[in-house]
């Protein structure tokens, strides 16, 4: 056991599995599950109907409601440009959202390409990318996702790239055991037998019978890779303005606490909720598709 | 269990007071320091000859003096005003082509570098002028031929074509700042950055941890000794951290931040604070670049200008911006007031000939293209309004936000369709338009060329380039800004570009700390050898 | 295995050096322009590319990176023109106490709840513990130290809210709200993993044992489960520790602080080539030291492992 594998996947709770025993636990679970995807569903409908859910248009200024607190009119107050704050955190919801699927989306499909490579071959395709993970799963993958987006600059789609490089080990991993235990069944020795190319094997035979844990793998990460944008983000190398985003309402926000708090706390809220959301489902479609992974 | 945890919360708690009780102890200090923090990562030179950082202009401003410079606090530049630092006097020759200055007897230099004289002030010209010192200064005095060393104490510098204003671009700090050659000659800028010498009220003594620099009195300055002894110039790149900083005391002078509202905000929280704001301050222009479509038709750019409501601009600012009516700001010796501009060059705020300008030139439709920008929040707050702003008349402008080097290097390289530019000047009615709107000057692909982004001049603008030459060869001052106000009408008639407004730079100050006069004017620095604490 | 960890190690190290210097190569906006500013002329930034080394071809400022790393120099700044190995040493022991501080707070608070809720296990305070812990996992560090200031910096004038402090009381001050941002995020993972680990060992045959003879239960807590359930709490502090490194660039942006993070942070926003090379170079370091001091702790601790491991 190594250090690091101790804490993969860092989602919280991992321990909860082993104790269904208790009713209070299962319940709990279970209830708080149901909870968590109407949020999901909440915060989906709101990042795609951000249009109509918003009271405001996120751009439009107003000098004549300036840096205002809270009221009728706009219910979190608006910043210095005279944005509608509420406004901006429905919009903020759509890189948070998006950004959050299509980076394990983006891992998981090189990953799991990589992992089907080197579980199939083995030999020192293998070493080379077991020797590579190995090394980048020492790094958190905030840190990744910092270090990347330092040298490729900000933006969406480098965004995307970098935290999808900082999960691809985790994929690669999940994809090569899983290959390597599916290619020591006899059915596979048959395929081969019987002339299949390795593409076709790797496509027809193996792929469907590890996309279970794989998707599993891409629930858990969703929640960070929300997280991550956010930090990004707030440390100006993410979303960009005047694009509203949780991370860098976060930003703007802290220059203008000393008039309203509000952009801050509306948008660090969203943030925590949904990366919440998502961490526990995440865990609950775990427990349903590949109960075994627990441990 | 319990027993364990209270016994742990207790020592937390402890430990906590404690922590807390410690700023009695360390407020309990004999002298207090004056502490600024500026806006910026760190310090980047300390070489007035090579600096291109305005919080290092600030602190050089304070170890160095500088043969001349305007009134403390203002921009005044006629001859009768400027006062002298290390000049006892001074002369202009008829034909303004020979400036002649006496030095001040017995001025010494900074730790122990000895005496000031004319070889120093040849030696500091001399390697602005060498090109292959690196000198960030150089383009500021191009018009400078050669400097004499009369005698000990007489220099003389020779100009290539007349310029009454001199003393404006090469005489003023922070170029007219002397380095001793016995300690900068021996050394390159970027050595020499680290370890300054001058003959200001203080000296350095050190650096502060996270950026910064401790200056201390120098003993032997041979004007009047400061009363504060020591001043720390904390390097602090983030708005909120510096605000919250001058709120709580540790600070006694913050660089503002230049963003809609900032000043009223501090004002909420610290209802005493002292706004210390230079008038004009920077000039904000926006250049349309008439090599590309449809920003040559002039009704397309006179549609965006009337579409920009600047009052509003000024007052989302609230009180550190003013407007411009011409070319030069109003500030400026010779600069147009609104009532001495002909109606029809107002250019006042007027969203439906706006939309029925575009409309006449096809664009009824609307129009939509994409520019770059800074993200640097003057620029960025400016561009964001005035974005807001043409969506009412049609206009749909995209901003792809950069940082703001990129910016720089791409604006000089004619790829944007709009280009903002933010600049400061000596209040010289000729430089604003020779820079920015004469033909030689006009922007290049290869980033050869120079800062005029809206060719004009190359395209239209028809006998603009000749009123200025006649203008600079023009020896007679008032003469000069009745030519110069020409160019203006001309160039305010064909739309290159136009003053959104101009921008203050803004200090925030504890009342408590008197400086000695008051900020109304000039570049984005002051003198800190008079200030002394109230109370 | 620890040879293999070495191995490990330095294949990271080029790795990530050679993932930096291509990357920061690629980049957009010129290093030349970001360090003279915007009235450079030409042969200005001819000169200063000549200087910086920028004018050679890429495998040869690729060598000279790699000598110039093996030998610790890192150069000097684009920008300021400072030596970036001395300033990386000033600004090391601000990230280091503060990423201290945050453990050891993490530690006080974590450690308790953890075992109060695994001890209590379904209880109402588990209940309780484990929300705030999945709320403390879930609450983006940056946000909850926006929180802090706003509270702090605002309405309650009980420590500095912005700087590293200078004197030893000062530096302390400073520490406080910057550690206690990570110290309560720490504290949420720490109480995540004391819970389960002791939970684990609660359930093994020595702990039924001392119960079966009578031993109380407070001891059999304090005595034998605790002892045994820190052992994977304090190897999984491995990559909590560089969760809070990590975490540390927010915060010293949040509270002003000085720390490698910040000169990271600002080489990055002024294009500053050598700064965020060696800002990048010094948290790839912090990681490898991290995960071998990891190791070695493991092996230290647990007596079965160090026989096991050969």
């Amino acid at each position: 056991m190594t250090v690091t594998e101790n804490i993969i996947p860092d989602t919280p709770a991992v321990e909860e599995k082993s104790e269904r025993a208790g009713f209070w636990s299962t319940l709990f679970s279970s209830r708080m599950t149901v909870v968590c995807l109407c949020v999901i569903g909440i915060f989906a409908a709101i990042a795609a109907f951000a249009p109509w859910f918003a009271p405001y248009d996120p751009l439009k200024q107003n000098f004549l409601a300036m840096s205002k607190g809270p009221s009728a009119a706009h219910w979190f107050g608006t910043d210095r440009y005279g944005r509608d704050i509420l406004s901006r955190t429905i919009y903020g919801a759509r890189p948070s959202l998006a950004l959050g699927v299509m980076a394990p989306v983006l891992a998981g499909i090189v990953g799991t390409v990589v992992g089907m490579l080197a579980g199939y071959f083995g030999g020192w395709i293998d070493r080379i990318v077991s020797r590579l993970c190995d090394v980048l799963m020492a790094f958190p993958s905030l840190l990744i996702g910092i270090m990347i987006s330092a040298a490729l600059g900000p933006g969406f789609t480098n965004l995307i790239v970098a935290i999808a490089f900082a999960f691809l080990p985790r994929f690669v991993r999940v994809a090569r055991a899983s290959t390597m235990s599916i290619t020591a069944e006899p059915y596979i020795d048959a395929a081969v037998a019987s002339g299949q190319s390795w593409m076709r094997i790797l496509w027809k035979q193996i792929l469907p019978n590890i996309s279970g844990p794989l998707v599993v793998v891409a629930t858990l990460w969703v929640a960070t890779a929300i997280r991550i944008e956010a930090s990004l983000s707030f440390l100006g190398l993410g979303t960009q303005p005047p694009a509203a985003s949780w991370g860098n309402l976060i930003r703007d926000g802290l220059t203008e606490m000393l008039v309203s708090p509000w952009s801050v706390i509306t948008a660090g809220f969203a943030v925590t909720l949904c990366v919440l959301a998502f961490n526990i489902v995440g865990d609950a479609v775990r427990d349903v598709l590949d109960p075994e992974s627990r441990d | 269990m319990s027993k364990l945890r209270r016994r742990e919360f207790l020592m937390a708690g402890v430990a906590a007071a404690a922590i807390a009780g410690l700023p009695k102890m360390a407020r309990a200090q004999a002298t207090r320091s004056l502490r600024i923090g500026m806006s910026a990562t760190n310090v980047n030179s300390l070489d007035p000859r090579r600096s291109v950082q305005n919080a290092d202009n600030f602190v050089q401003r304070q170890i160095y003096d500088s043969l001349l410079d305007p009134p403390y606090g203002t921009f005044d530049l006629d001859y009768a005003d400027v006062v002298t630092e290390l000049a006892e006097s001074w002369q202009v020759s008829p034909d303004s082509k020979t400036w002649t200055v006496k030095l001040k007897q017995g001025v010494q230099f900074q730790k122990d570098a000895g005496e000031l004289t004319s070889e120093d002030v040849k030696f500091t010209y001399d390697t602005i002028m060498d090109k292959t010192t690196g000198s960030t200064q150089r383009v500021y005095i191009t018009d400078l031929e050669s400097v004499e060393a009369v005698d000990k104490y007489q220099v003389k510098f020779h100009l290539n074509k007349p310029n009454p204003n001199f003393h404006a671009s090469g005489l003023i700090s922070i170029i007219g700042s002397i380095v001793p050659k016995s300690v900068a000659g021996t050394m390159t800028m970027e050595q020499y950055a680290r370890q300054p010498v001058g003959t200001g009220p203080y000296e350095v003594a050190g650096t502060v941890s996270g950026g910064g620099v401790t200056l201390k009195a120098f003993e032997k300055y041979h004007g009047k000794k400061p009363e504060i002894d020591t001043v720390e110039f904390r390097y602090m790149a983030d708005p909120t951290a510096r605000t919250l900083a001058l709120l709580k005391g540790d600070l006694d002078i913050i660089e503002g931040a230049r963003l809609p509202g900032w000043v009223g905000q501090l004002k909420q929280q610290m209802p005493n604070v002292v706004i210390d704001q230079t008038r004009p301050g920077s000039i904000n222009t926006l250049y349309f670049n008439m090599s590309m479509k449809p920003f040559d038709d002039i009704r397309v750019r006179k549609a965006l200008r009337y579409g920009i409501d600047r009052n509003t601009i000024i007052t989302a600012f609230g009180g550190i911006a003013g407007p411009a009516w011409g070319i030069n700001p109003p500030e400026f010796p010779g600069g147009f007031k609104e009532t001495e501009l002909p109606e029809e060059l107002r250019y006042n705020y007027d969203p439906e000939k706006a939309k029925a300008l575009l409309a006449e030139a096809g664009h009824g439709d609307g129009l939509k293209f994409e520019i770059i920008m800074t993200q640097r929040e003057d620029y960025a707050s400016i561009m964001l309004m005035v974005q807001d702003m043409w969506r009412e008349i049609g206009v749909d402008m995209t901003i792809r936000t950069i940082d703001h080097t990129t910016y720089h290097a791409e604006k000089d390289k004619n790829v944007n369709a709009i280009v903002l530019q933010s600049s400061t000047f000596a209040p010289v009615s000729t430089q604003i338009p020779v820079t920015y709107y004469r033909s030689g000057a006009e922007v290049k692909s290869d980033g050869s060329g120079d800062q005029n982004y809206s060719h004009y001049g190359a395209i239209g603008g028809p006998g603009v380039d000749d009123l200025l030459d006649q203008a600079l060869a023009e020896g007679d001052l008032a003469k000069r800004q009745e030519i110069v106000r020409q160019a203006e009408l001309k160039i305010l008639a064909d739309m290159p570009a136009f003053t959104i407004c101009t921008l203050s730079f803004v200090y925030a100050r504890n009342p408590r700390l008197d400086l000695g006069f008051d900020v109304k004017a000039g570049y984005a620095r002051y003198r800190l050898g008079g200030a002394k604490f109230t109370s | 295995m620890l040879l293999n960890r070495l191995v490990d190690s330095v294949i990271t190290v080029i790795l990530v050096v050679t993932l930096v210097f291509v990357a920061m190569r690629i980049l957009p906006g010129d290093p030349a322009v970001a360090a003279l500013g915007d009235s450079a002329t030409a042969e200005q930034l001819a000169s200063f590319r000549e200087r910086m080394g920028l004018n050679v071809p890429l495998w040869h400022q690729y060598l000279d990176f790699l000598v110039n790393i093996v030998t610790l120099n890192f150069g000097t700044s684009m920008i300021t023109g400072e030596n970036i190995s001395a300033m990386l040493l000033a600004n090391l022991p601000y990230t280091v106490e503060l990423t201290v501080a945050a453990m050891i707070i993490g530690m006080i608070i974590g450690v308790p709840i953890g075992v109060l809720s695994a001890v209590k296990r379904g209880s109402f305070p588990d209940y309780i513990a484990r929300i705030i812990a999945l709320a403390g996992f879930c609450i983006p560090d940056f946000f909850l130290g926006a929180l802090i200031l706003i509270v702090f910096g605002l309405k309650l004038d009980l420590f500095p809210v912005t700087g590293g402090g200078t004197d030893f009381p000062s530096r302390m001050q400073h520490l406080v709200l910057p550690a206690m941002t990570l110290g309560l995020v720490m504290a949420a993972f720490t109480s995540r993993l004391t819970r389960s680990a002791l939970l684990e060992v609660l359930k093994r045959d020595y702990i039924r044992t001392a119960r079966a003879k009578g031993v109380t239960e407070r001891w059999v807590i304090y005595k034998h489960a605790l002892r045994n359930a820190l052992i994977p709490v304090v190897t999984g502090f491995g990559i909590y520790i560089l969760t809070m490194l990590s975490g540390s660039i927010a915060i010293e942006l949040i509270f002003a602080r000085p720390g490698v993070g910040s000169v990271l942070i600002n080489g990055i926003n002024s294009r500053d080539y050598p700064m965020v090379q060696a800002g990048l170079l010094v948290f790839a370091l912090f990681v490898v030291v991290v995960n071998i001091a990891m190791d070695l702790l493991y092996v230290l601790i647990d007596p079965r492992l160090r026989r096991a491991a050969r």
